[in-house]
Order: structure tokens, then sequence, then C-alpha cells
């Protein structure tokens, strides 16, 4: 941090050498380096388990740049407390509010030093993840306003760490500073109560949804009128003593905070929706016997999974498939025609799969599991899950997916013999009303 | 560079400190001498810009940069820092060019006669070291007066003569400002006195005019030098030492 190099200074006509000084960082290296190099560490260490998705999505990893507040959000505002209370105690010699430089100059250096540090991790923290996404991602990329909500998080945080440290002078309040921002971002998570006002949200997006534009721009907007407001009433609190500074005395010198406080009272009257579905969202579709199965184009390689994992399941079941299409549930923003409930008397119910990174479920076809086998039919029946048609339906589920578990009357069942008993059960396994009699004889 | 008092008034809320004050100050040492709540520190806040007059006017005239640099008498320091970081920092806070800051630090160090100690902590620093430490820093924009509050306060007797060394160098090219309420760094450093007590300044002169009112106004009882037998003399017969 040693900004300036060694000067030439004339005295009685001698050249003296001055020395190296450091006006950016008067407090050393350590004090912006090492809670820079933690941010880093954060978020590449709590980005690690993205990374290791098969695939990932774009509106997860932008989402993740808000989410990652959590952390480095009360590391950013205990490091800026600490830096204000060591530097800018009024009685400090050279922070004396009669100083040329006292108020916005001094704040505005100090401060735009800490955010380019604090900052410039926290996106260095990203980059694995980001190179990981540009490789893995099928579609799409960055949602730039949901990103930049996360850097204005990290910046608002950092500046009210700030303004701590001029308030109260010492900093010995760096820990009440990190308590306090994490306690925010806890607000955050414990509902959509307080989601517009901050930067982590208590649910993250999926794919097919995007953050909804109101919800984003208000939070934008948020977090920018609240750092101005921040860095105004640390400038205003700094030139408080000086008999220049008009009315400027005491607590008026935090009068801007009233505007983000203002500014949050509409979001807490009416909660604002923070997702939508894509209305248009791009899709990839193929059709296997009489089965029309549609997922995201993000998800582009996980169709033909589901089309394979559905196809051996439907193959070892033998009848005609009791629904006509398998959508991605990413897709729930595109009308579809069908119902999205099987009932027995309908051909035409759409089943609506969950595809997702962190837990890949593609593999398992629960949905239509759940409906050859019977299950469907008796949660919709309500039949009580200890009950012997439930059991039987969750060993024929078990079949079908073909698990050979022991005690399974199916297991060791050739798939002729199977598909035979489906056929003549057909109406008992749609009814959830199979009995022990009913089980295959060996 | 010459700072006038003109008729300056202050009060904090009812209670008037200063009651139209008329002084002028030169270039040189001044001190400014005045049993405590006589009005000194308020005099200086005034000075500075922490304060501003009620009635009156303060002006400046002749100075070339128009700048003040104060210590004030209490201050304080991170023992962290290095010393020459600490008055650069203060040289670029007061407005000096950033890359015109190491040089200043450089300056104002050699003129408090600590260039020795650029690079070390403050913390190392003794107390007069420290003090000298804060007129660099208030020095280094290179300000036409500096204002000193109390600045021997505290100090052993071979740090204030060390201080008073520097005080008095400085005030060869500028106008200082010295409140103390110790008699001997007044007769030690200043050409010129002025005394503050109940809020008006009841004497402007030499040191010499004041030893003079020994002899106006002996003082019975009290020990010490002649100048400071005439203080107290003076101060007793205001009736205003309310210590």
């Amino acid at each position: 941090m040693t900004d300036l190099d060694t000067a030439d200074v004339v005295q009685h006509g001698e050249r003296l050498r001055a020395p190296k000084v450091r006006l950016r960082s008067p407090l050393g290296v350590w004090p912006v380096a090492l809670p820079a190099a933690a941010i880093a560490a954060v978020v590449v260490a709590t980005t690690a388990a993205m990374r290791s998705w098969p695939y990932q999505e774009w509106v997860r990893t932008s989402a993740e740049f808000h989410q990652q507040n959590t952390f480095t959000a009360p590391i950013a505002a205990a490091a800026a407390t600490y830096v204000a209370g060591r530097l800018l105690p009024p009685s400090r010699i050279f922070a004396l509010p009669v100083a040329a430089r006292a108020g916005l100059r001094t704040v505005l250096p100090q401060l735009g030093l800490l955010l380019a540090a604090f900052v410039g991790a926290y996106l260095l923290g990203f980059v694995p993840l980001l190179v990981v996404t540009v490789r893995g991602a099928e579609h799409g990329g960055p949602d730039v306003p949901v990103v930049l909500t996360g850097v204005l998080g990290l910046v608002l945080a950092t500046a009210v760490g700030y303004l701590i440290g001029v308030v109260t002078r010492t900093p010995l309040t760096a820990p009440i500073s990190a308590v306090l921002l994490f306690g925010t971002a806890v607000l955050g998570s414990t509902g959509d109560t307080f989601s517009a006002l901050m930067p982590v949200l208590y649910v993250k997006p999926l794919l097919g949804s995007v953050q909804s534009t109101p919800f984003v721009v208000y939070r934008l907007a948020f977090l920018t009128v609240s750092t101005v407001a921040v860095v105004w009433a640390a400038a205003r609190l700094l030139r408080r003593h000086r008999a220049d500074g008009g009315r400027v005395r005491g607590l008026t010198a935090l009068l801007p905070l009233l505007l983000p406080v203002v500014m949050a009272v509409p979001p807490l009257v009416s909660k604002p929706a923070l997702f939508a579905y894509e209305t248009e969202p791009p899709r990839v579709c193929r059709t296997s016997g009489t089965v029309e199965y549609c997922v995201h184009e993000g998800h582009r390689s996980r169709l033909d999974v589901v089309v394979a994992a559905t196809d051996a399941v439907l193959e070892r079941h033998g009848g005609p498939a009791p629904f006509t299409r398998i959508y991605d549930e990413a897709l729930r923003g595109h009308p579809v025609d069908g119902t999205p409930v099987w009932r027995p008397d309908r051909r035409d119910t759409v089943l609506w799969v969950p595809i997702q990174p962190a837990s890949p479920t593609e593999t398992r076809p629960v949905q239509a599991l759940d409906v050859l086998s019977g299950l469907a039919g008796c949660f919709r029946l309500r039949v009580p899950a200890d009950s012997p048609s439930v059991e039987i339906a969750q060993q024929l589920g078990r079949r079908l997916e073909g698990m050979s578990t022991a005690g399974n009357p199916f297991s060791g069942l050739p798939d002729p013999a199977v598909r035979d008993w489906i056929a003549s059960h057909g109406d008992r396994i749609t009814g959830c009303a199979l009995t022990e009699e009913d089980l295959p004889r060996r | 560079m010459h700072i006038e008092f003109d008729g300056v008034h202050f009060r904090y809320g009812r209670r008037q400190v200063l009651s139209g004050v008329d002084w002028t100050v030169g270039p040189g040492v001044t001190g400014l001498l005045g049993p405590n709540g006589a009005g000194k520190t308020t005099l200086l806040n005034l000075l500075v810009g922490l304060e501003k007059p009620h009635s009156g006017a303060l002006r400046f005239t002749g100075g070339a940069s128009g700048t003040i640099g104060f210590v004030p008498q209490h201050f304080s320091l991170v023992g962290g820092m290095r010393v020459v970081d600490t008055v650069a920092y203060a040289a670029w806070v007061n407005g000096v060019d950033r890359r015109a800051c190491a040089a200043a630090a450089s300056r104002a160090l050699e003129a408090v006669r600590l260039e020795d100690l650029v690079t070390a902590r403050v913390r190392t620093l003794s107390g007069g070291q420290r003090q000298r430490l804060g007129v660099a820093a208030a020095l280094a924009h290179e300000p036409d007066v500096l204002v000193l509050d109390e600045p021997t306060v505290g100090l052993d007797p071979a740090q204030r003569m060390r201080l008073r060394e520097v005080v008095a160098d400085i005030g060869r090219t500028r106008t200082v400002l010295l409140s103390t309420h110790l008699i001997e760094d007044i007769s030690h450093l200043c050409h010129r006195v002025g005394v503050l007590a109940d809020g008006r300044l009841v004497f402007d002169g030499t040191e010499e005019e004041l030893t003079e009112l020994v002899d106006s106004a002996p003082a019975s009882g009290v020990l010490g030098s002649p100048f400071e037998r005439a203080y107290q003399a003076l101060v007793a017969r205001l009736g205003a030492d309310r210590d």
C-alpha cells in the first residue's frame, strides 16, 4: 500500500531523500489485505459444493452473489469499523475536524480503498464458480442486476461498518459490526418480510424462474440510496464540530439515514413478489412412445437421462403410460395443455419433474413411478401410510425402478410376470385397493 | 501573519465566556495566559474554526496560505503507525497534494527534530517526542499560524526544554499562539503575552511590561520569578482566579 515513491526534498541547499509514505492505507497493509483475503477465501470455500455439481445454472450462480453476503458482509463491516475506529476519532492529530479534507474528502478515499479491496476480493472469490458456470451452464448468462445486488450488499455492509467506526470512535466495536451485519443476513433468511431490504434471500431461485424486475430494481435502489446515506452521514459526523458545519450538530449528522428508513416502509407494508416464472422459457423436447418429454434449455443434457429412466420404468410396467407429458418444472412458466394432477380417468396428465443440479434425481422418475405403482392413487385417496395397499404400491414401485430388495414380493419375478400381474390388477392398483391376497404367488 | 480579534463575544448557552476581546497577534511566539475557565480554549477554538463568535470578528492578514496548524491539548496518535506516515497523512488531511506529502513530512519532522525517527512506530516514542510529533503533524501543511494548546503539560523538564526550542525555532518564521498556564513557558518562549481573565483580555504586552506590574500591584506571599509574581498579582487584582 505504499503509494508514493521516494521523493526528493530540497532543503537548505541539500537534496534529502524523503521516505516512502502510506497515504492510502496509513495503518499498513494488513487491516485491508487480511479481511480481503478472508472474504475471497469464504466465497471460494462456500461455493465449493456448487462447483461440484454436474452442470451449472446461471440463475443460481447469479443469486449466489447476494447469498454470499451472509459471511462476507460481517467481515467487511468489521474491518471497516476497525479502520474508521483507528483513523477517525476526532482526537487524532491527523483527523481534527478543522482539517481541510475532514469529511467527505477523507471518507471517500478511505472507504474507496476498502471497497476496492473487499469488492475485488469478493469478485475474485467468485472466479472459480464463474469459470465452472461458463463451462457447465447449458443456457443463458449472468443476471447482471442480480449480481449487482450482491456487490452493492457488500458495499453497503462496508459503509455501515465504517459509519459504526466513525460513531463509536473505536476499533473495539468491530465485533459489534460483524454481529449486526450477520444479524441482518439472518433477518433476511427468516422469510420474505425483509427480503427486499436484505441482500441475502431465504430461498434461492431455480432455473425457469427469475427474480422479479420490480424486486431487483427496488433492491438496487434501496442498497444504493442506503450506501449514499451512510457515507453522507459519516462525512457529516466528521465535520460536525466545525464552526462552518452549519447545523450539523450531534445526532443531526445522522439525518441522511432517514432516507433509507423512509424507503424501507413500502416493501414492509406490501411484500413484493420475489420471483417470477420465465414467460417463454426455452425448451428442448423429445417424444418417446406416447410420452412427450420437455426440459428447459438449461437442462438440455438431462433430457436423455429423464427419457431413458422413464422408458425403462414404462418398459417394466408394460401398459400404456397413464400420462402424456413429462415436463421439467423449470418450464412452469410455459402454458401446457393437460392436467397437472394425475387422475385415473384422465390420459392428458402432465407430470412435472424437478431437475436440479444440487441433488440430481432425474435418474429416478419418482413422479412416473408414483403413478404407475398406484402410490399417486393412494395419496389422492388419502389412504393411511401404514396400510398394506400403500406398502404394496411402494414395493411395486421399487420393482418397476429395477430395484431388488429382500422381502419385496415382486423381487425376482421376471419382467413378463410383473407386466401380467399389473395388467390383471390395473383397477386395484389405481384405486389403492391392493391386499396381500393380490400378491403374486410363486 | 497577523490575527485580529475585534470585539469578539462568545457564550455557551447563557454563560458568557468571552466578552469583547480585542487583540492583535503578530509574527513570533505569543503566549496566552489565564487561569482555568478564563476562556483560553474557547479563544483557540474560535481561532481554528471549531466555534464561531456570536459577535465581533476574527481577521487574518498578511499570510501566504491563510491556513492554521493546531495542536490541541489532548490529542491521540495511532501507536502502530510509523512516525512519517502520521505526519504525511496529517499533511494530506490538511490539504497537501498527495505527491507532496512525503516531502512535507520530512520537512516537518526535521523542524521538530524527529528526523532520525521517521520509520519508528509511534508507540515507541516518549511523551516529549509524541508532543513534537503532534507539532510536526500540525506543521506539515506549512500553516501561517501555529496554535498550541498547553503543549508542555505532562512533560518532564528535559522534554519541555526540547519542545520549547522547537517552538522557538518555528516562531522565527511563523505566527505562533501558545496557550499555557505555565509561566515558565511564557518567559522562555514568548516575545509578547496576552492575559485572559473572566472572558476579557486584561493584559497585552511584553514579558517585561508584565513584570513591571509587580511594582504597581505587589502580591504579598507569592514566591517565584518577578514575572510569575506579576502574573499572580494581576490575576489576584482582577479577582479572576477561580481555581
